[in-house]
């Protein structure tokens, strides 16, 4: 009787410390945070450097490294942007030897553009839905961050519940005229193509001063790509 | 000697009779359960299965690995393919048929071709001899003949477009033995077949139909004019191509589908289909998109399939706008086809009729878009193309403003060879990721021209037909490479 009691014992003993353990991936455990600023954390990484740039030339340093949460782009959104604008200057200006660079930005206009990308509000995956919840950004625009179920890596039959992926997403009225809402309440009425989504291709950085998420480098800067769709 | 002995010897008697008379029947009994074709084909529901198995194979052939669209689509520079989910069909779309990662063993073999005709041939070859007293109406029997000249005459039709010339097997093999290896015709001998087969299904099948349920997918008079005009205008024949594309549109019963509802047309059996593959959910035929439908719906992701957050196959948002141009704010085409055309996730939406088999979960997407092979407005262009090369541009530009008011764009006024290129443009917004467009710029000698990224070198020597697949030589010695690629895989 004792020889049992003691087996089961250490089977239980087992059982309980095994499960204590720690998900690891990649041999160790995965920490969010990082022990620098925002600001200092995007140099880290070359995929920045324009943006740093960027901000250096609009003059937003304390602003990104005071802000809640900072919607990263990546270097190919700001050329995507360029691209674009000089595709669509040389259609208005009617000049096709017309020639925009990282130069022609005027950063004082440029200003409010990137601001669009900051909130005071710290915005993580558990604090937003699949319809989406607006934050005011520093601009004073309104954006929805929509967190979205994907079939990216599953075929959606083996897990009852899927990845979910964040997205920016800018609302605009098109040629219809629909309203573009000012709250929650609108957001069910919504038309396809009054969204302009831009997923985010990693999320959830915390650094000493917010949170950091960066859109996907297909995005362009502004949303200017999607605007005339 | 007892009983007992006895006994058993009777016993060994019994069996040794029930043995041997047991054997001789069950050796003599035919299987029941094989179709064979001596004991199969002989009634209606015979030719109407053995013309079913036809369609279905000929469904499997165009939507396996997307090849309707691989083949008509992509080269010509429609799509932008994000190599990193597509990386074959991306280079397919730069015109390098042997590139890295192209899927050979699908878009350089043509096996799947020969199971398709060999049970093509076998009706040609078979419902003829069934009586006409067993079918209902006897003019069932002939349509059927009629539909499998029509199926034979369009997969060479496609074949020869993709590969130029290629053996031509008109006869079944009932033994897979002696089953002979045939080289490859030339094109023109493969054409020749295509309309002397188009000619007799003309005459087998009769205008409109008489089950609405068969409407477009299944052929009719009108999908073998269609057709003819097809395989004329790619000989360059305008003058038959013209007069068989006059027979569809006056005789047909066909008419435009209004704008409003243009998203019926690409469901199917619309007023305007005239030949379709069936993809309907309805009739559990959609497409699965995830999983076993792996690589369909390539140019949909979210909002219009649930989850979705890659796109394959985004447009190319130079080539729509080359081709639409300043009339994209008014075209009502460019609204209905695609969404976010300027984006870099540009989506085609013509074939987004979604349906979720396990509901509101909407964990499995199908597809229920069928397949358009020949339209009227299709037939309308190739009719206009062909009177703008007979000179006669009065009536071509009649037929060009009909789709044109249909598109709510200004009529066009013009002549020669800059109509020429509007009714080239116009068949390439039309028939937008249709199977077509491909074949329209190699047909009208301006694929260069649209998809910049094909060498024009490769062009010029007949690199627009596609290479075949080696492994197809390991059984069959008497086959040739296409001239271009011989040497080149």
């Amino acid at each position: 009787m004792k020889k049992i009691f003691s087996g089961t014992l250490i089977l239980m003993t087992i059982v309980f410390f095994s499960c204590k353990k720690d998900y690891t991936i990649g041999g160790s455990i995965t920490d969010p945070h990082v022990n620098m600023t925002t600001y200092d954390y995007l140099k880290t990484n070359p995929l920045f450097d324009t943006l740093l740039l960027l901000i250096d030339r609009t003059g937003l340093k304390d602003e990104v490294n005071a802000s809640g949460t900072f919607f990263a782009i990546t270097d190919y959104s700001i050329k995507n942007y360029i691209t674009k604008k000089q595709e669509d200057l040389r259609v208005k200006l009617n000049d096709e030897n017309l020639v925009y660079t990282f130069d022609s930005i005027n950063y004082a206009v440029m200003k409010d553009s990137l601001r669009a990308y900051l909130f005071k509000d710290k915005i993580t995956r558990d604090n937003t839905t699949e319809i989406g919840r607006f934050f005011k950004s520093n601009d004073g625009e309104l954006r929805l961050v929509q967190l979205i179920p994907t079939t990216d890596y599953t075929d959606g039959t083996v897990f009852t519940t899927k990845p979910k992926y964040i997205y920016l997403t800018k609302l605009i009225a098109t040629e219809h005229g629909y309203p573009v809402p000012t709250d929650s309440t609108g957001l069910p009425g919504l038309k396809e193509g009054q969204e302009l989504q831009a997923l985010c291709q990693t999320t959830g950085i915390l650094t000493t001063t917010g949170v950091l998420h960066v859109l996907n480098n297909n995005h362009t800067f502004t949303y200017f790509a999607d605007l005339n769709n | 000697m007892n009983k007992r002995l006895l006994h058993s010897y009777n016993i060994l008697l019994l069996a040794s009779i029930m043995i041997v008379s047991s054997c001789s029947k069950i050796l003599d009994l035919e299987p029941h359960n094989s179709t064979f074709t001596e004991a199969y084909f002989s009634n209606e529901s015979d030719a109407n299965t053995a013309i079913a198995g036809a369609y279905a194979l000929l469904r499997n052939i165009l939507i396996t690995d997307n090849t309707w669209h691989v083949y008509g689509d992509v080269p010509a520079s429609e799509l932008l393919i994000n190599g990193n989910y597509d990386s074959g069909n991306s280079n397919v779309a730069l015109g390098l048929f042997t590139g890295l990662n192209v899927n050979g063993g699908s878009y350089w073999n043509w096996q799947k071709y020969y199971k398709l005709l060999q049970q093509v041939n076998l009706i040609i070859a078979k419902v003829p001899g069934i009586d006409s007293t067993k079918f209902v109406d006897p003019a069932t029997k002939s349509h059927i003949i009629g539909e499998a000249y029509f199926l034979r005459s369009f997969t060479y039709f496609f074949m020869s477009r993709v590969w130029g010339g290629v053996p031509l097997k008109l006869t079944p093999d009932y033994d897979a033995n002696a089953a002979l290896n045939i080289p490859r015709s030339t094109a023109d001998a493969v054409l020749a077949q295509c309309l002397a087969d188009v000619a007799i299904a003309e005459k087998n099948m009769a205008f409109g139909y008489t089950d609405e349920g068969q409407r477009a997918v299944r052929a009719n008079k009108g999908s073998a004019y269609a057709l003819e005009a097809h395989i004329r205008a790619w000989k360059g024949d305008y003058a038959g191509c013209e007069a068989a594309a006059n027979t569809v549109i006056t005789e047909g019963g066909y008419q435009l589908v209004d704008s409003a509802n243009y998203e019926s047309v690409f469901i199917g059996k619309s007023a305007e289909g005239i030949f379709e593959i069936n993809i309907n959910g309805g009739q559990n035929e959609g497409i699965a998109i995830n999983g076993g439908g792996n690589g369909s719906a390539n140019t949909l992701m979210q909002p219009f399939i649930y989850g979705k957050s890659r796109l394959e196959w985004p447009l190319s948002t130079i080539y729509v706008n080359n081709i639409y141009k300043a009339d994209s704010t008014t075209d009502i085409r460019y609204r209905k086809f695609f969404f976010q055309p300027q984006s870099s996730n540009g989506q085609v939406i013509k074939y987004a009729n979604i349906s979720y088999a396990d509901g509101s979960t909407k964990g499995d997407p199908r597809l229920n878009n069928n397949l358009n092979i020949f339209r009227l407005a299709d037939i309308m262009l190739l009719r206009a193309e062909a009177l703008n090369k007979l000179g006669r541009d009065g009536e071509a530009v009649v037929l060009l403003n009909k789709v044109r008011e249909r598109a709510g764009v200004p009529d066009y006024n013009g002549s020669g060879e800059a109509l020429a290129t509007e009714i080239l443009e116009e068949r390439l917004r039309e028939l937008f990721f249709e199977g077509q467009s491909y074949f329209d710029l190699v047909r009208n000698n301006k694929l260069t021209l649209y998809n910049e990224s094909f060498n024009q070198d490769q062009y010029n020597k007949g690199g627009w037909l596609w290479p075949i697949d080696p492994a197809m030589f390991k059984d069959d010695y008497t086959l040739a490479q296409t001239p271009y690629w011989q040497g080149k895989l």
